[in-house]
This record gives C-alpha cells, structure tokens and sequence, in this order.
C-alpha cells in the first residue's frame, strides 16, 4: 500500500504566503482573520470568498482541523455561485473552486467537473487570448 | 497567481480523474501539462513552483506504476528534490514532499536493488513524519515510512 504522495491540490493566496515561507501559524490565523473580514465586507466577491476558503484549507494543513475544511468548502460553493462570465477575477476564482473540487472529489463526475472547470480557468488566462 | 500555475492545478486534477477512470491518456495529458507548468515557470519569481515540481513528480509516479518506465520514475525523484531544495524546512507542504521523495526512492530501491537509495528513502520517510502526535497527515505517512522495504517499524513520538 503506498499513501501520502497525491498530487498537492492546495492553491495559495498572496495573503497566506509569507505564513507559508515562515512556518508561523499565528501569521496565518492572522491572515485568515483578514480575509474573514474581506468576506463580512464583501460576501457576494467571489475573490474574497474563495480567497479565504483557500487559506482555511492551508490552516488545515498546519492545524488538521476538520472544521475549517467544512467551513472552506460552503466559501467555495458560495464562491462558484456567485462567479459570473466575463468577471475579470473569474480565472483564479475558477483555479482555487477547480482545485477544491478536485482535492474533494468522491467520484468519477466530481472528478471531471473539476477538469471542466479548471480547463475553464486556464482557457480564460491563456497567454494566446 | 500566473497561468502556469492555473495549467499545473488542471494537470493535477486531470490526474485525480485518472484515478477513477484509468484512462492513459489523461495521465499522459496531466504528465504533459505539469511538465510545461514547470517548464513555463520564472524560478525567480514563481513561489509555487516547487508546487507545480511536486505535481509533476506525483503524475510521473503514476505512470510509473502503470507502465514501469524507469525514466518516468528518475524524473519523479529529480523533480520532488529540486522541490525540497527550494522549499525551508517549516514550510507546510515540506512533509508531503519527504513522504513523496521517500515512496519513490524507496521504489527505486526496489527496481535497482540500490542500497543508497534505500538509506536515502528512510532518511526521507523519517522527515515526513515529523508531525505533531494529532496531525492529519501524519498517519499516511506513517504508512510509508511502515511500509518501506527493510524499514523497522518505529513510530516517533
């Protein structure tokens, strides 16, 4: 049986980096608390809902805290719906909702919808656009 | 984030459908894609390519264990080390990528009968699993690090 080496899924926002590089889970929190506040400002921006839901699942990473994982998947789900087509933040709201879907997929279907919709992502940043 | 990271997070989930589906090509396509993501990044100015290496390495890992391709498997442990080697030790990913390292060195091991690969493959499994006693993670690894061939099993405290 081999374990543990699933691809990293696990996309990051500027704001979580620096806690990244450091290590400091008390950055992190901090982080965490910004974008918390993004979110109570501004809860229909798909940026900052999927923004924060991004560095809830880092700080499960550094906490394994179950908890957080829910909490990040309701910020993504809100996230997806309330992207819009032509939204210049739809790339990396797709990217970081893609990946979630990914990293939770249970079945073949979820599995693909996640392709689907991180090939979105990807057609919308394309270089040749 | 730059688009180079948007193409390594697809060839990711492309191989997370692979894993349900068993469809080469797609484990080909995320192989492919990874490897441009990697290729496409600045190492100066990219800070998640030691993300994109480590996706790279895992779908070459998979298809190594599909198709037994040796090269596959040389360029997995090239990538997840060119990865460690950028990342600090208290990153949060550092963990996955000691376990990632050690499950392919040990493989190796096996296929080459290369004792310095083993010794490299536990040294590596025995990083991944310094993990706080109540960290998710730390039971896969565990795993690994069990499951190495001639590892004795010592769980850390």
């Amino acid at each position: 049986m081999t374990v543990g080496h699933r691809p990293l899924l696990r996309q990051v926002t500027d704001h979580v980096v620096q806690a990244q590089v450091s290590g400091d889970p008390e950055l992190l929190q901090r982080a965490v608390a910004v974008l918390r506040a993004g979110v109570q400002a501004r809860p229909r921006d798909p940026a900052a809902l999927a923004d924060l839901g991004a560095a809830l699942v880092t700080w499960y990473v550094f906490a394994a805290a179950a908890g957080d994982l829910a909490e990040a998947g309701a910020l993504f789900d809100r996230a997806r719906a309330a992207v819009r087509r032509g939204d210049p933040q739809l790339a990396p709201v797709l990217s970081l909702v893609g990946s979630w879907l990914a990293l939770t997929a249970e079945t073949a279907a979820q599995a693909r919808e996640a392709v689907r919709v991180l090939r979105r992502a990807v057609a919308v940043n394309s270089p040749t656009r | 984030m730059s688009w180079p990271g948007y193409a390594s997070a697809l060839a990711a989930a492309i191989h997370g459908a692979y894993l349900f589906t068993g469809k080469r090509r797609m484990l080909d396509e995320a192989v492919d894609l990874a490897r441009w993501a990697v290729q496409a990044s600045d190492p100066e100015q990219d800070h998640d390519l030691p993300r994109h290496r480590m996706n790279l390495s895992s779908a070459l890992l998979e298809r190594f264990d599909r198709a037994g391709e040796i090269a596959d498997l040389d360029e997995a442990i090239t990538e997840v080390r060119l990865a460690i080697a950028a990342r600090g030790p208290h990153q949060t990913d550092t963990h996955s990528l000691q376990s990632t390292l050690g499950h392919a060195l040990a493989r190796r091991s096996t296929e080459t009968a290369n004792g310095e690969d083993l010794d490299d493959a536990v040294t590596a499994l025995r990083l991944s699993v310094e993990l706080p006693p109540d960290h998710g993670d730390r039971a896969p690894h565990l795993t690994n690090l069990a499951v190495c061939p001639a590892q004795p099993v010592r769980v850390p405290r």
